[in-house]
Protein backbone atom coordinates (compact mmCIF):
# COMPACT_ATOMS: atom_id res chain seq x y z
CA UNK A 1 0.00 0.00 0.00
CA UNK A 2 1.28 3.37 -0.93
CA UNK A 3 0.39 6.24 1.30
CA UNK A 4 -0.27 9.60 -0.15
CA UNK A 5 2.63 11.93 0.36
CA UNK A 6 0.61 14.37 2.39
CA UNK A 7 -0.46 11.77 4.94
CA UNK A 8 3.10 10.47 5.34
CA UNK A 9 4.27 13.92 6.24
CA UNK A 10 1.60 14.18 8.86
CA UNK A 11 2.60 10.86 10.38
CA UNK A 12 6.21 11.90 10.44
CA UNK A 13 5.32 15.09 12.15
CA UNK A 14 3.36 13.35 14.85
CA UNK A 15 6.04 10.75 15.51
CA UNK A 16 8.80 13.31 15.67
CA UNK A 17 6.73 15.46 17.97
CA UNK A 18 6.32 12.63 20.42
CA UNK A 19 9.98 11.78 20.12
CA UNK A 20 10.92 15.35 20.82
CA UNK A 21 8.53 15.63 23.67
CA UNK A 22 9.83 12.45 25.23
CA UNK A 23 13.36 13.65 24.76
CA UNK A 24 12.79 16.98 26.35
CA UNK A 25 10.99 15.34 29.28
CA UNK A 26 13.98 13.08 29.79
CA UNK A 27 16.23 16.10 29.66
CA UNK A 28 14.15 17.84 32.29
CA UNK A 29 14.29 14.88 34.60
CA UNK A 30 18.06 14.75 34.25
CA UNK A 31 18.30 18.39 35.07
CA UNK A 32 16.19 18.00 38.18
CA UNK A 33 18.04 14.96 39.45
CA UNK A 34 19.80 17.18 42.00
CA UNK A 35 16.77 18.83 43.56
CA UNK A 36 13.27 20.21 43.06
CA UNK A 37 12.62 23.63 44.46
CA UNK A 38 9.17 24.43 45.84
CA UNK A 39 7.81 27.41 47.68
CA UNK A 40 6.98 26.92 51.36
CA UNK A 41 4.70 29.32 53.15
CA UNK A 42 5.62 30.76 56.52
CA UNK A 43 3.12 32.90 58.32
CA UNK A 44 0.66 33.47 61.08
CA UNK A 45 -2.16 30.99 61.34
CA UNK A 46 -5.20 32.20 63.30
CA UNK A 47 -8.41 30.43 64.10
CA UNK A 48 -11.11 29.52 66.54
CA UNK A 49 -12.12 26.40 68.39
CA UNK A 50 -15.30 25.01 66.82
CA UNK A 51 -15.91 22.47 69.56
CA UNK A 52 -16.31 25.15 72.25
CA UNK A 53 -18.41 27.31 69.93
CA UNK A 54 -20.80 24.46 69.08
CA UNK A 55 -20.95 23.32 72.69
CA UNK A 56 -21.94 26.84 73.74
CA UNK A 57 -24.97 26.53 71.50
CA UNK A 58 -26.13 23.07 72.52
CA UNK A 59 -24.99 22.72 76.15
CA UNK A 60 -26.86 25.08 78.46
CA UNK A 61 -24.26 24.55 81.20
CA UNK A 62 -21.39 25.78 79.06
CA UNK A 63 -20.40 29.07 77.47
CA UNK A 64 -16.96 29.32 75.95
CA UNK A 65 -14.86 30.62 73.13
CA UNK A 66 -11.24 30.12 72.22
CA UNK A 67 -9.06 31.81 69.63
CA UNK A 68 -5.79 30.22 68.68
CA UNK A 69 -2.79 30.97 66.60
CA UNK A 70 0.57 29.64 65.61
CA UNK A 71 3.61 30.85 63.77
CA UNK A 72 6.04 28.65 61.93
CA UNK A 73 9.43 29.44 63.35
CA UNK A 74 11.71 26.96 61.68
CA UNK A 75 11.20 23.84 59.60
CA UNK A 76 8.78 21.74 61.65
CA UNK A 77 8.63 23.96 64.72
CA UNK A 78 5.75 26.31 65.46
CA UNK A 79 5.18 28.78 68.27
CA UNK A 80 1.59 28.32 69.38
CA UNK A 81 -0.90 29.92 71.75
CA UNK A 82 -4.56 29.81 72.71
CA UNK A 83 -6.64 32.41 74.52
CA UNK A 84 -10.09 31.59 75.78
CA UNK A 85 -13.01 32.44 78.00
CA UNK A 86 -15.29 29.91 79.68
CA UNK A 87 -18.26 29.77 82.01
CA UNK A 88 -19.25 26.34 83.22
CA UNK A 89 -22.08 25.28 85.53
CA UNK A 90 -21.47 22.00 87.27
CA UNK A 91 -23.83 19.88 89.33
CA UNK A 92 -22.55 17.35 91.81
CA UNK A 93 -24.67 15.15 94.09
CA UNK A 94 -24.25 17.50 97.07
CA UNK A 95 -23.39 20.85 95.52
CA UNK A 96 -23.68 22.93 92.42
CA UNK A 97 -21.51 25.78 91.28
CA UNK A 98 -20.21 27.87 88.42
CA UNK A 99 -16.65 28.54 87.29
CA UNK A 100 -16.05 31.61 85.17
CA UNK A 101 -12.88 33.10 83.78
CA UNK A 102 -10.25 33.44 81.11
CA UNK A 103 -7.12 31.53 80.23
CA UNK A 104 -4.04 31.65 78.06
CA UNK A 105 -1.85 28.82 76.85
CA UNK A 106 1.58 29.42 75.37
CA UNK A 107 3.93 26.89 73.89
CA UNK A 108 5.12 25.16 70.77
CA UNK A 109 4.17 22.43 68.33
CA UNK A 110 6.37 20.02 66.46
CA UNK A 111 5.16 18.57 63.19
CA UNK A 112 6.21 14.98 62.80
CA UNK A 113 4.63 14.52 59.38
CA UNK A 114 6.79 14.52 56.26
CA UNK A 115 4.74 16.36 53.66
CA UNK A 116 4.58 15.51 49.97
CA UNK A 117 5.77 18.49 47.93
CA UNK A 118 4.23 21.75 49.09
CA UNK A 119 1.41 20.31 51.18
CA UNK A 120 1.13 21.55 54.73
CA UNK A 121 -0.62 18.82 56.66
CA UNK A 122 0.54 18.02 60.17
CA UNK A 123 0.65 15.26 62.69
CA UNK A 124 1.77 17.30 65.61
CA UNK A 125 2.70 17.12 69.25
CA UNK A 126 2.76 20.22 71.39
CA UNK A 127 3.55 21.50 74.84
CA UNK A 128 1.87 24.40 76.57
CA UNK A 129 2.06 26.39 79.75
CA UNK A 130 -1.47 27.30 80.74
CA UNK A 131 -2.65 29.99 83.13
CA UNK A 132 -6.20 30.77 84.13
CA UNK A 133 -7.70 33.59 86.17
CA UNK A 134 -11.24 32.89 87.32
CA UNK A 135 -13.92 32.90 89.99
CA UNK A 136 -15.97 30.08 91.51
CA UNK A 137 -19.54 30.55 92.62
CA UNK A 138 -21.04 28.09 95.04
CA UNK A 139 -24.73 28.29 94.19
CA UNK A 140 -26.15 25.62 96.46
CA UNK A 141 -24.97 22.79 98.65
CA UNK A 142 -26.24 20.09 100.96
CA UNK A 143 -24.74 19.03 104.25
CA UNK A 144 -23.60 15.47 103.82
CA UNK A 145 -25.03 13.33 106.60
CA UNK A 146 -24.56 9.61 106.48
CA UNK A 147 -28.01 9.37 108.03
CA UNK A 148 -31.55 10.01 106.82
CA UNK A 149 -33.19 10.65 110.21
CA UNK A 150 -33.33 14.41 109.75
CA UNK A 151 -34.44 16.07 106.52
CA UNK A 152 -31.59 16.97 104.16
CA UNK A 153 -30.01 20.30 105.07
CA UNK A 154 -29.82 22.24 101.79
CA UNK A 155 -28.28 25.70 101.72
CA UNK A 156 -28.57 28.30 98.98
CA UNK A 157 -25.57 30.55 99.14
CA UNK A 158 -24.63 32.09 95.78
CA UNK A 159 -21.28 32.77 97.34
CA UNK A 160 -18.67 33.98 94.89
CA UNK A 161 -14.97 33.31 95.41
CA UNK A 162 -12.97 35.79 93.36
CA UNK A 163 -9.32 36.25 92.35
CA UNK A 164 -8.53 32.59 91.93
CA UNK A 165 -5.92 31.26 89.54
CA UNK A 166 -4.28 28.09 88.39
CA UNK A 167 -1.45 27.07 86.10
CA UNK A 168 -0.66 23.83 84.38
CA UNK A 169 1.52 22.05 81.87
CA UNK A 170 -0.19 20.54 78.87
CA UNK A 171 0.71 17.95 76.24
CA UNK A 172 -1.16 18.05 72.96
CA UNK A 173 -1.26 15.65 70.05
CA UNK A 174 -3.31 16.02 66.93
CA UNK A 175 -3.78 16.38 63.21
CA UNK A 176 -4.02 19.40 60.94
CA UNK A 177 -5.12 19.25 57.38
CA UNK A 178 -5.36 21.93 54.71
CA UNK A 179 -8.91 21.62 53.46
CA UNK A 180 -8.84 24.64 51.17
CA UNK A 181 -5.97 26.87 50.19
CA UNK A 182 -4.60 28.21 53.50
CA UNK A 183 -7.62 26.98 55.45
CA UNK A 184 -6.96 24.30 58.05
CA UNK A 185 -9.07 21.94 60.11
CA UNK A 186 -7.43 20.58 63.21
CA UNK A 187 -8.31 18.09 65.91
CA UNK A 188 -6.25 17.37 68.98
CA UNK A 189 -6.32 15.90 72.46
CA UNK A 190 -4.90 17.42 75.63
CA UNK A 191 -3.39 15.95 78.77
CA UNK A 192 -2.75 18.41 81.58
CA UNK A 193 -0.88 18.33 84.85
CA UNK A 194 -1.63 21.00 87.45
CA UNK A 195 1.32 23.12 88.52
CA UNK A 196 -0.39 25.58 90.87
CA UNK A 197 -3.95 25.90 92.10
CA UNK A 198 -5.07 28.80 94.28
CA UNK A 199 -8.15 27.39 95.97
CA UNK A 200 -10.90 29.34 97.70
CA UNK A 201 -11.23 29.10 101.49
CA UNK A 202 -13.43 26.16 102.37
CA UNK A 203 -14.22 25.28 98.77
CA UNK A 204 -12.39 23.83 95.80
CA UNK A 205 -11.68 24.62 92.16
CA UNK A 206 -13.88 21.88 90.73
CA UNK A 207 -13.65 23.32 87.23
CA UNK A 208 -10.96 25.61 85.88
CA UNK A 209 -11.39 27.50 82.58
CA UNK A 210 -8.94 26.01 80.09
CA UNK A 211 -7.98 23.16 82.41
CA UNK A 212 -11.53 21.80 82.68
CA UNK A 213 -12.68 19.37 85.35
CA UNK A 214 -10.32 18.74 88.23
CA UNK A 215 -9.93 15.57 90.26
CA UNK A 216 -9.62 15.27 94.04
CA UNK A 217 -7.37 12.26 93.80
CA UNK A 218 -5.00 13.38 91.03
CA UNK A 219 -3.62 16.52 89.44
CA UNK A 220 -4.39 15.41 85.89
CA UNK A 221 -6.85 16.96 83.50
CA UNK A 222 -7.97 16.17 79.98
CA UNK A 223 -9.47 17.95 77.01
CA UNK A 224 -9.76 18.11 73.29
CA UNK A 225 -10.19 20.66 70.55
CA UNK A 226 -11.54 20.89 67.04
CA UNK A 227 -10.58 24.08 65.28
CA UNK A 228 -10.65 25.95 62.03
CA UNK A 229 -7.75 28.27 61.20
CA UNK A 230 -6.51 30.39 58.36
CA UNK A 231 -2.89 30.86 57.33
CA UNK A 232 -1.87 34.37 56.47
CA UNK A 233 1.31 33.80 54.47
CA UNK A 234 3.98 36.30 55.39
CA UNK A 235 7.06 34.87 53.75
CA UNK A 236 7.63 32.19 51.18
CA UNK A 237 10.85 30.29 51.41
CA UNK A 238 12.38 27.94 48.91
CA UNK A 239 12.47 24.35 49.96
CA UNK A 240 14.73 21.96 48.10
CA UNK A 241 13.33 18.48 47.88
CA UNK A 242 15.80 15.65 47.79
CA UNK A 243 15.42 13.35 44.80
CA UNK A 244 13.67 10.11 45.44
CA UNK A 245 15.76 7.01 45.14
CA UNK A 246 14.17 5.09 42.31
CA UNK B 1 -1.86 7.37 83.04
CA UNK B 2 -5.28 6.81 81.50
CA UNK B 3 -5.95 4.26 84.21
CA UNK B 4 -5.03 6.79 86.86
CA UNK B 5 -7.51 9.28 85.47
CA UNK B 6 -10.35 6.80 85.27
CA UNK B 7 -9.72 5.25 88.63
CA UNK B 8 -9.62 8.79 89.96
CA UNK B 9 -13.01 9.38 88.38
CA UNK B 10 -14.77 6.73 90.41
CA UNK B 11 -13.23 7.82 93.64
CA UNK B 12 -14.29 11.37 92.89
CA UNK B 13 -17.87 10.71 91.94
CA UNK B 14 -19.05 8.62 94.87
CA UNK B 15 -18.81 9.77 98.47
CA UNK B 16 -16.90 6.91 100.02
CA UNK B 17 -18.09 5.34 103.28
CA UNK B 18 -14.59 5.81 104.63
CA UNK B 19 -14.66 9.57 104.09
CA UNK B 20 -15.21 11.46 107.28
CA UNK B 21 -18.45 13.46 106.95
CA UNK B 22 -20.89 15.05 109.43
CA UNK B 23 -20.21 13.04 112.59
CA UNK B 24 -22.84 11.37 114.76
CA UNK B 25 -22.91 11.92 118.48
CA UNK B 26 -21.20 8.88 120.03
CA UNK B 27 -22.62 7.86 123.40
CA UNK B 28 -21.28 5.21 125.74
CA UNK B 29 -23.48 3.70 128.49
CA UNK B 30 -21.77 3.03 131.81
CA UNK B 31 -22.77 1.45 135.07
CA UNK B 32 -23.56 4.18 137.58
CA UNK B 33 -22.62 1.90 140.47
CA UNK B 34 -19.36 0.86 138.89
CA UNK B 35 -18.43 3.72 136.51
CA UNK B 36 -15.47 1.97 134.92
CA UNK B 37 -17.75 -0.71 133.49
CA UNK B 38 -20.00 -0.37 130.50
CA UNK B 39 -23.62 -1.35 130.94
CA UNK B 40 -26.02 -2.09 128.13
CA UNK B 41 -29.44 -0.46 128.16
CA UNK B 42 -32.33 -2.90 128.00
CA UNK B 43 -34.47 -2.24 124.94
CA UNK B 44 -33.32 1.31 124.26
CA UNK B 45 -35.17 3.45 121.78
CA UNK B 46 -34.37 7.08 120.97
CA UNK B 47 -36.50 9.70 119.30
CA UNK B 48 -35.96 13.36 118.58
CA UNK B 49 -38.71 15.36 120.32
CA UNK B 50 -40.06 16.97 117.16
CA UNK B 51 -39.93 13.90 114.95
CA UNK B 52 -42.63 11.26 114.94
CA UNK B 53 -40.27 8.47 114.04
CA UNK B 54 -38.03 6.32 116.24
CA UNK B 55 -34.36 6.37 115.38
CA UNK B 56 -33.75 2.64 115.74
CA UNK B 57 -35.89 0.26 113.75
CA UNK B 58 -36.30 -1.90 116.85
CA UNK B 59 -35.09 -1.28 120.42
CA UNK B 60 -31.43 -2.15 120.93
CA UNK B 61 -29.36 -3.53 123.79
CA UNK B 62 -25.98 -1.92 123.29
CA UNK B 63 -23.33 -0.12 125.30
CA UNK B 64 -22.41 2.30 122.48
CA UNK B 65 -24.75 4.19 120.18
CA UNK B 66 -24.33 6.79 117.44
CA UNK B 67 -27.17 9.25 116.85
CA UNK B 68 -27.36 12.25 114.51
CA UNK B 69 -27.61 15.89 115.57
CA UNK B 70 -29.66 18.52 113.77
CA UNK B 71 -27.48 20.62 111.47
CA UNK B 72 -30.20 23.22 110.80
CA UNK B 73 -30.35 24.30 114.44
CA UNK B 74 -27.93 24.62 117.35
CA UNK B 75 -29.85 22.21 119.53
CA UNK B 76 -31.30 18.70 119.35
CA UNK B 77 -33.56 17.28 122.05
CA UNK B 78 -33.82 13.53 122.32
CA UNK B 79 -36.07 11.18 124.26
CA UNK B 80 -34.24 8.08 125.51
CA UNK B 81 -36.63 5.28 126.31
CA UNK B 82 -35.64 2.38 128.53
CA UNK B 83 -37.67 -0.84 128.16
CA UNK B 84 -39.14 0.38 124.91
CA UNK B 85 -41.73 -2.01 123.51
CA UNK B 86 -40.91 -3.86 120.31
CA UNK B 87 -44.17 -2.65 118.82
CA UNK B 88 -45.04 0.88 120.04
CA UNK B 89 -48.74 0.27 119.32
CA UNK B 90 -49.03 -2.95 121.31
CA UNK B 91 -50.54 -2.86 124.78
CA UNK B 92 -48.14 -3.34 127.63
CA UNK B 93 -48.73 -6.60 129.43
CA UNK B 94 -48.66 -6.98 133.23
CA UNK B 95 -45.33 -8.80 133.21
CA UNK B 96 -43.63 -6.31 130.88
CA UNK B 97 -41.13 -3.79 132.28
CA UNK B 98 -42.57 -0.30 132.11
CA UNK B 99 -41.06 2.01 129.53
CA UNK B 100 -39.21 4.96 131.05
CA UNK B 101 -38.67 8.09 128.98
CA UNK B 102 -35.81 10.45 129.85
CA UNK B 103 -35.18 13.70 128.02
CA UNK B 104 -31.67 14.84 127.10
CA UNK B 105 -31.14 18.28 125.59
CA UNK B 106 -28.04 18.90 123.47
CA UNK B 107 -26.75 22.30 122.39
CA UNK B 108 -23.76 23.22 120.24
CA UNK B 109 -22.37 25.52 117.62
CA UNK B 110 -22.04 24.38 114.02
CA UNK B 111 -19.06 24.83 111.71
CA UNK B 112 -19.47 24.19 107.98
CA UNK B 113 -16.48 22.52 106.34
CA UNK B 114 -15.82 21.54 102.73
CA UNK B 115 -15.14 17.84 102.25
CA UNK B 116 -14.88 16.95 98.57
CA UNK B 117 -16.58 17.05 95.17
CA UNK B 118 -18.60 13.91 95.88
CA UNK B 119 -19.40 14.52 99.55
CA UNK B 120 -20.00 18.26 99.47
CA UNK B 121 -19.91 19.82 102.91
CA UNK B 122 -19.98 18.51 106.46
CA UNK B 123 -20.92 20.06 109.79
CA UNK B 124 -18.64 19.89 112.80
CA UNK B 125 -20.09 20.58 116.24
CA UNK B 126 -18.30 22.78 118.74
CA UNK B 127 -19.03 23.80 122.32
CA UNK B 128 -21.17 20.73 122.79
CA UNK B 129 -23.26 20.69 125.96
CA UNK B 130 -25.76 18.18 127.26
CA UNK B 131 -28.32 18.32 130.06
CA UNK B 132 -30.74 15.82 131.50
CA UNK B 133 -34.26 17.02 132.17
CA UNK B 134 -34.96 16.00 135.79
CA UNK B 135 -38.29 14.42 136.53
CA UNK B 136 -40.20 15.49 139.64
CA UNK B 137 -40.54 12.20 141.41
CA UNK B 138 -36.95 11.25 140.60
CA UNK B 139 -38.00 8.57 138.16
CA UNK B 140 -35.11 9.18 135.73
CA UNK B 141 -33.43 5.96 134.67
CA UNK B 142 -30.40 8.00 133.66
CA UNK B 143 -28.41 8.72 136.79
CA UNK B 144 -26.05 11.27 135.30
CA UNK B 145 -24.35 12.33 132.09
CA UNK B 146 -20.83 13.53 131.36
CA UNK B 147 -19.67 15.39 128.22
CA UNK B 148 -16.18 14.32 127.20
CA UNK B 149 -13.49 16.97 126.67
CA UNK B 150 -12.69 18.64 124.37
CA UNK B 151 -16.40 19.18 123.95
CA UNK B 152 -16.43 19.17 120.18
CA UNK B 153 -17.73 16.55 117.79
CA UNK B 154 -15.45 16.28 114.78
CA UNK B 155 -15.27 12.53 114.23
CA UNK B 156 -16.91 9.28 115.24
CA UNK B 157 -13.75 7.69 116.62
CA UNK B 158 -14.00 9.53 119.93
CA UNK B 159 -16.83 9.02 122.40
CA UNK B 160 -18.49 12.36 123.09
CA UNK B 161 -20.91 11.59 125.90
CA UNK B 162 -21.01 9.14 128.82
CA UNK B 163 -24.41 8.16 130.20
CA UNK B 164 -24.43 6.53 133.66
CA UNK B 165 -27.43 4.43 134.58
Amino acid sequence: MKLPMKLTRIYLFIISFFALATNSLQAQQTASQDSIVIKEKFGVRVGADLQKAIRSLIDEDFQGFEVLGDYRLYKDYYAAAEIGIEEKDYTEPYLDGTASGTYIKIGANYNAYENWLDMQNEIFVGIRYGFSSFSQTLNKYAIYANDSYFPVDIRETNQEFKSLNASWGELQAGLKTEVLNNLFLSIHVQLKVMISDKKPDDYDNLYIPGFHRTYDSSSFGVGWGYSLSYLIPVVKKDKKLKPLDL
Amino acid sequence: MVFLIFSGCQKDDICSETTSTTPHLVIKFLNSENPSNTKAVTNLQVQEENLLEDYFETPINDTLIKIPLRTTANFTNYIFTLNAPEDPDAEIGEDDALPNEDHLDFSYGTVVEYVSRACGYQILFVGFEASRVSEESNTNWIESIEVQQPNEITNEIDTHLFIYH
